[in-house]
């Protein structure tokens, strides 16, 4: 039989109904015994202007799967649908009982379910709000729906049953629900996270979504699809950066990362209520490029926006309260600051105390007393340089180094920073290249300390003595300045670590240098603040040769903005 | 070096044991040595006035950096030689700033120390 024909034929097109006389080998198959009851019925026809159409053709052109049986639950016929959904032909299940499809479980049930309908017959849903099982020839089970209906044909009770095949409706039905729970699971992650999590869209920055924690940042309600400037300047809220100056469109990171497609990271900012609490914020801002969004249009916005059907800028916006580290980091620092000026004041009157005594002893001729105080002396003098570090490395994290740029000569400096290391060993000899002036605008102080930082490591390094050249070249862009060594050297894999805060080389070699790990990182940090760079040549065994430029600035550097 | 008549020096220095070390250290070299624990007095300075003054920038309650500068406006005591202590690395700037004749930063070397003595008186 020609199904499709069937289905899209039209009137007048002959040949779309030539099935009467095409009946074939399997036409023939697919009808009642001779001597059912149902045959001439179902063979009954429908008569049109040119052709005729039995209730039997009917019945198989329905997309569902039919079946009929009758008051004795015998299956009397089913249609082709019947046979492709269970898997069996007409001829394997005409006549058997209507529970072999149906799974086990169901059948005692459903026997006197179907006793109970065909006391009361009416067209209804079968098992509504239950979820239905076929059972295939196969052994498998197939979710189905079920109408039944009451089917008299003169005075022969039947029951007319249609099956559906929800397989693909009910796997629709259960992803929706996985990713309803995944959602609702999702949401509740967000909400439990201790940071704000918000997405916005667009150049107005409207919000898309926001968890729980957004609400506790902000102190107030941020509406879905309300621009964030709307959403500040409705609330009273105000934003600024970490040294105090207030935040305007083009610095606020969330509008940075919508606007410009910036990703901001890590951007210290303080907001303020308007109740005046403050608190402080570490802000990440994450363009997530063009994307269109399903959504509802805030009220004020075009509904017929295209908004809504083209892709938006969007960003990922994540606030972290940080005022608790922040205060903890404060007092941290006001610590060790206070504990560098405790810790100096003592070493100042031990070092005087020692000193007299030294020269007392001298004068006496105990040389042997004098030399153990010598050594004292140069102990604390270590312990003042360490001091020192630690109160310059607070400072400088906090952004409280106070700077004092001036112009000096930069060959005087190396002389007397030269001359002052000379003292201190006698394996070591200093030499110096370049000669005449070198005026550079910096912090003559902070500049020496760069000096004799590269210099006493220099001869810390260089164990077995020798000599450290100096060496100051100037160029167009500036002054590059070595000290050079012939020491134990640096590996090539610790090399690019050496300026990092704490960082100290760990080897065999370097075990017997102690140190905080902290002058070749304020030293980096002082160059840097120049505007110049630092790095470092050096092969192990062979020695090293540390490199720093100064740029050539005769103008106080302007005021900078945000970070160092 | 040293005059006839013992010089005084006066020590402005909170802190008692770096102003013990340093009156040892002075008084080794024969100086008759004067100790202030606080400032207060400065203000009420009568002549004779001493020969130096090593004057502390961190006082409990006051700031050497104002005394200097008073001190310096003072016609009887701009003549004074005042010598400012700290452990202050910008030392050498403030000194110059507020009118000190020298300075000395904390904690100090005795050979220096003692070529400002020598300067100085």
């Amino acid at each position: 039989m020609d199904e499709n024909a069937q289905l899209c034929g039209k009137g007048g097109d002959d040949s779309a109904w030539k099935h009467e006389e095409e009946k074939d080998e399997d036409e023939r198959k697919h009808t009642p015994s001779p001597h059912s009851p149902f045959e001439p019925y179902l063979a009954c026809s429908l008569q049109g202007a040119d052709n005729k159409i039995t209730f039997q053709n009917w019945l198989d052109l329905s997309p569902d799967a039919l079946v009929i049986i009758d008051s004795a639950g015998l299956i009397r016929y089913v249609n082709r649908q019947m046979e492709t959904l269970f898997g069996y032909s007409f001829q394997e299940l005409e006549n058997q009982q209507l529970e072999i499809l149906l799974p086990e479980r169901f059948r005692a049930a459903h026997i006197h379910h179907r006793e109970r309908f065909a006391a009361a017959p009416r067209i209804r849903q079968m098992g509504v709000g239950l979820e239905l099982y076929g059972l295939r020839k196969d052994g498998t089970e197939v979710p189905v729906d079920i109408s039944l209906s009451p089917l008299c044909f003169g005075d022969v009770f039947s029951v007319l049953g249609a099956i559906r095949d929800i397989t693909e409706r009910r796997s629709l039905q259960e992803s929706e629900r996985a990713a309803r729970a995944e959602l609702e699971l999702l949401q509740l992650i967000l909400d439990e996270l201790p940071i704000s999590v918000s997405l916005i869209r667009g150049e107005q920055a409207r919000l898309v979504l926001a968890n729980r924690t957004a609400l506790a940042i902000w102190g107030t309600q941020w509406h879905v699809g309300q621009p964030m400037q709307d959403f500040l300047t409705s609330n009273g809220l105000r934003l600024f950066s970490i040294d105090g100056h207030s935040l305007s469109p083009t610095t606020i990171a969330p509008l940075r990362a919508v606007r410009q497609g910036e990703t901001v990271r890590e951007h210290q900012e303080l907001i303020q209520r308007a109740d005046g609490t403050t608190t402080s914020l570490l802000v990440n801002a994450v363009a997530l490029g063009q994307r269109l969004l399903r959504g509802v249009p805030a009220p004020n916005e075009r509904s017929t926006s295209d908004s809504f059907n083209t892709a938006e800028s969007i960003a990922l916006v994540v606030h972290q309260d940080v005022t608790e580290l922040m205060e903890l980091e404060r007092r941290k620092d006001e610590f060790i600051a206070m504990a560098s000026h405790e810790l100096r004041t003592p070493v100042t009157s031990i070092k005087t105390y020692v000193q007299w005594l030294r020269r007392r002893l001298i004068k006496q001729g105990d040389e042997a007393s004098s030399a153990v105080l010598t050594k004292i002396d140069g102990e604390l003098n270590g312990l003042t340089r360490l001091i020192g570090e630690l109160l310059d490395i607070t400072q400088m994290e906090t952004g409280h180094l106070p700077w004092h740029e001036e112009t000096f000569d930069l060959n005087e400096l190396v002389r007397e920073v030269a001359e002052a290391l000379e003292h201190t060993t006698e394996r070591h000899q200093i030499k110096r290249e370049g000669q005449g002036s070198l005026p550079v605008y910096a912090d003559r102080e902070r500049i020496c300390q760069v000096l004799a930082n590269l210099l006493s490591n220099a001869i810390k390094y260089t164990p077995q003595g020798g000599t450290i050249l100096v060496r100051q070249t100037k160029h167009k862009e500036g002054v590059t300045l070595s000290v050079q060594d012939s020491g134990i050297g640096i590996p090539h894999e610790k090399q690019t670590h050496l300026f990092e805060r704490f960082y100290r080389v760990k080897d065999a070699e370097h075990e017997n240098f102690p140190g905080l790990g902290l002058g070749l990182y304020l030293s980096a940090e002082i160059v840097k603040h120049h505007g110049g760079q630092i790095w470092v040549e050096s092969e192990p065994g062979v020695g090293s040769t540390f490199f720093f430029t100064l740029p050539v600035r005769v103008d106080p550097l302007p005021v900078k903005g945000e970070g160092r | 070096m040293k005059g006839t008549a013992q010089k005084t020096i006066l020590i402005i220095e909170d802190h008692a044991g770096i102003a013990d070390a340093l009156r040892m250290v002075l008084e080794e070299e024969d100086y008759h040595v004067e100790v202030w624990i606080t400032a207060e007095a400065v203000y009420s300075l009568q002549a004779p006035f001493p020969d130096l003054i090593f004057l502390d920038i961190l006082l409990g309650g006051m700031d050497g950096k104002v005394i200097c500068r008073q001190l310096k406006g003072l016609p009887a005591t701009r003549s004074v030689p005042i010598i400012l202590m700290s452990a202050n690395k910008q030392l050498p700037r403030i000194a110059r700033e507020v009118g000190a004749d020298d300075w000395l930063l904390k904690p100090f070397e005795l050979d220096a120390l003692l070529e400002l003595l020598d300067k100085y008186t």
